[in-house]
């Protein structure tokens, strides 16, 4: 097992060192461009979103214009539309930040709501086809990530925030868009550097005032991505920015980020949405070298996945916000939407 | 339209003799299976169990004799062989609890193991074609219940003997009649109404899950509920004059489902019977039990009493439990179970069979 770890870390490296072309590990995924969902623009997007939000907490899906193939998950697991967070959720939140891809037809949404009262961060992916829901994908946040304030989702915290930075609803100007592949590209590079990170890899690709925000807190130092900190010995800490973190090599035992599916791809916000999982395989992958030569052991004890949205305000080739929703899940999860290939797969698709 | 309806029919006649076809097959001992297993007896099965726990511990599938096409899941995940509990079991357990099924060359597993230094609770199903291990489905129980579980079953030391009895030989009954008896058990908890014939229930019923004893017990068990509210100190009897609003783990087996007070575990799916003993009446069985919440929570006991209770949001507890069946009725239950996501399936399932409540075998 070692050995298969130990090639595994070294091609990994190889692949930063040598600067393989990002483009040779990427996939196509299912967001074809499409006459039909051209139709649907972000307005009429974020209207499916609010319906469909609305029927949520009325528990009642009869209103909603679905289609007879409609597919829901709910956490990675495929339910029938009506059931799970369907039969719990309260109210809605103040916090709403909507992604819109009128290419694809998809929107996703960034939010908080109530569960039996209680305040839970929602991630909700909609696909819509000749004006009806085909596709619903959904993260429900229901614990904390700190064990110690297992009520704390990050809602709160959101709803403080208000909203997203107001840099992920700038316009980037037309002569500087970029292509969705080119999108894609650049925030993978994110995904690609934190999977078995060694801290000797190019991240050039994190602009200067790159900052990112984590299930509502702040996880990044400000926005000065090469603050230092003073990280403790074997940890990366929230007190160094985006390239710091990425350069301590302290990220290492996030040992594969799979089944990347960049969902949004929105060239005129400069905004990439993708959901994935993040694993920690424990055992002696905890155990490994930061670029100064240090051994340190760290992350957690035994397999961890975090189930997570992210998404990425890219301009000029570079990412200058982050902002994630996620949680934990059993080690390996699947997403619902991919095949099992696929989703053990780190390549990136869209 | 006449033309649909009679292909419909043609199918349902076709299905019904397909399915007719493979009850009989499973009802007379899946004698397939018994061929598929090479001749892997008690002692085989419970062989591989021990060479696959060595090899986890030692992190080193390569030992192992594996079918080509071997699928492994670790907590309802399908996994690569040698990832999840391989890279971090540290040793094995004290605790070492074997269901073999030599006709289908199963043989289901509970038992103790060590993680990272911490105890867990481990759920395994070995399927051997061939001496060849070609499934492998494992229920890893982890955290604080089992962590206080393991050691219990660690101080209990061996399951309990019914378990490990042979029945007598004219009190044996085919694989069938056992595992409809065990799943009168999940049948009659899901959206328990208090008013089901419970006289599956052997007076003697006792249940261990995760190695807590949580029938007859009059000792109080420290710990949270699944709810996270403090565990209350159980009743010595069921008295529905009383009127309680919560089951308790001093109350009898059948004193529990006649309580109605397990109405919030709203579904129980993706029944699978994989392992039955039928020398010793022991059914292994696999599911999940869902707790819808919602307004799922708010039901009326047999005695008229409106309670609102169990989880508030969504919940699904993954399961692995064990039954001595004897006479037609459940005596020990042993179950391993940890927190799964709300409508998981086990990865052995289609979807349809995963989200049905309806048992495979």
């Amino acid at each position: 097992m070692r050995r298969k770890i130990t090639v595994i870390a070294t091609a990994a490296v190889f692949l930063l060192a040598a600067g393989i072309e990002e483009s040779s590990r990427l996939r196509t995924f299912a967001a074809k461009p499409n006459a039909v969902e051209a139709s649907c623009d972000g307005a009429c997007l974020n209207r499916f979103v609010d319906q469909y939000l609305d029927a949520v907490v009325a528990h009642d899906p009869s209103g909603l214009p679905l289609k007879k193939t409609v597919k829901f998950t709910e956490d990675g697991q495929r339910l029938d539309v009506g059931d799970g967070f369907w039969r719990t959720a309260t109210a809605r939140g103040t916090y709403k930040y909507y992604m819109d891809d009128p290419v694809a037809g998809q929107v996703v949404f960034f939010g908080t709501m109530r569960e039996a009262g209680n305040p839970v961060s929602l991630v909700l992916r909609l696909k819509i086809e000749e004006k009806q829901i085909a596709e619903i994908e959904t993260i429900v946040v229901r614990t904390g990530m700190n064990s110690s304030r297992p009520a704390d989702t990050g809602a709160e915290s959101f709803e403080k925030l208000g909203g997203p930075d107001p840099l992920f609803l700038e316009e980037i100007p037309p002569a500087e868009r970029v292509s969705r592949d080119e999108l894609a590209r650049t925030a993978n590079k994110y995904f690609s550097g934190m999977q078995l990170n060694d801290g000797k890899g190019d991240y050039s690709f994190f602009a200067d005032d790159c900052s990112r925000i984590e299930n509502g807190q702040q996880a990044t130092q400000g926005r000065n991505t090469m603050a230092s900190g003073s990280a403790p010995a074997n940890s990366y800490t929230v007190m160094q920015g985006c390239r710091a973190q990425f350069q301590s090599g302290l990220i290492h035992f996030v040992t594969r980020i799979r089944d990347r599916r960049f969902v949004v791809l929105d060239t005129v916000h400069g905004v990439a949405l993708a959901f994935t999982f993040f694993d920690h395989a424990a055992g002696n992958t905890r155990t490994f070298q930061t670029p100064d030569g240090k051994t340190v052991t760290a992350g957690p004890t035994n397999p961890w996945t975090w189930e997570i949205a992210e998404a990425f305000k890219v301009e000029n080739g570079k990412i200058r916000r982050i902002l994630a929703i996620f949680q934990r899940c059993p080690y390996g999860m699947n997403s619902g939407w991919s095949s099992w290939e696929d989703g053990m797969s780190d390549k990136a698709r869209w | 339209m006449r033309r649909k309806y009679l292909v419909v029919v043609i199918g349902a006649l076709l299905a019904v003799t397909i399915v007719g076809a493979s009850f009989a097959n499973r009802a007379s001992g899946n004698q397939a299976g018994a061929a598929m297993s090479g001749g892997c007896d008690r002692a085989c099965l419970e062989g591989f169990v021990n060479q696959y726990l060595d090899a986890v511990v030692a992190h080193d599938p390569s030992r192992l004799p594996l079918a080509k096409l071997v699928k492994f899941t670790e907590n309802g995940t399908h996994l690569e062989l040698g990832d999840g509990l391989w890279r971090t079991a540290t040793a094995r357990g004290a605790y070492k609890f074997y269901v073999d099924d030599t006709h289908a060359g199963q043989v289901g597993f509970i038992g103790t193991l060590q993680e990272a230094g911490q105890p867990v609770i481990l759920a395994l199903r070995l399927k051997i074609e061939n001496q060849k291990i070609s499934e492998i489905e494992t229920i890893v129980c982890r955290g604080q219940m089992a962590q206080g579980g393991a050691a219990s079953l660690e101080k209990r030391g061996t399951p309990r003997p019914a378990f490990l009895e042979d029945l007598p030989p004219g009190e044996r009954v085919s694989r069938l009649e056992l595992i409809e008896t065990a799943n009168k058990y999940f049948s009659a908890m899901e959206q328990d109404d208090g008013k089901g014939d419970y006289s599956f229930f052997a007076d003697d019923c006792n249940r261990l899950e995760n190695g807590m004893q949580t029938t007859n017990n009059l000792n109080p068990m420290p710990g949270l509920t699944a709810g996270g509210t403090p565990r209350p100190a159980p009743s010595p009897k069921y008295d529905p004059a009383a009127k309680p609003t919560m089951y308790s783990a001093g109350w009898s087996c059948k004193d529990q489902f006649r309580s109605g007070l397990l109405h919030f575990v709203t579904w129980i799916h993706d029944r699978r019977y994989p392992v039955v003993d039928e020398q010793r009446g022991v059914v292994f069985a696999l599911g999940f039990f869902d707790h819808s919440a919602g307004a799922t929570r708010t039901f009326q006991t047999p005695t008229g009493q409106a309670v609102t209770a169990g989880p508030t949001t969504p919940f699904t507890w993954e399961i692995a439990e064990v039954f001595k069946v004897r006479g037609g009725q459940l005596h020990e239950i042993e179950a391993a179970l940890t927190q799964g996501i709300y409508g998981m399936c086990s990865g052995w399932s289609s979807w349809e069979d995963c989200r049905s409540d309806q048992p495979q075998w």
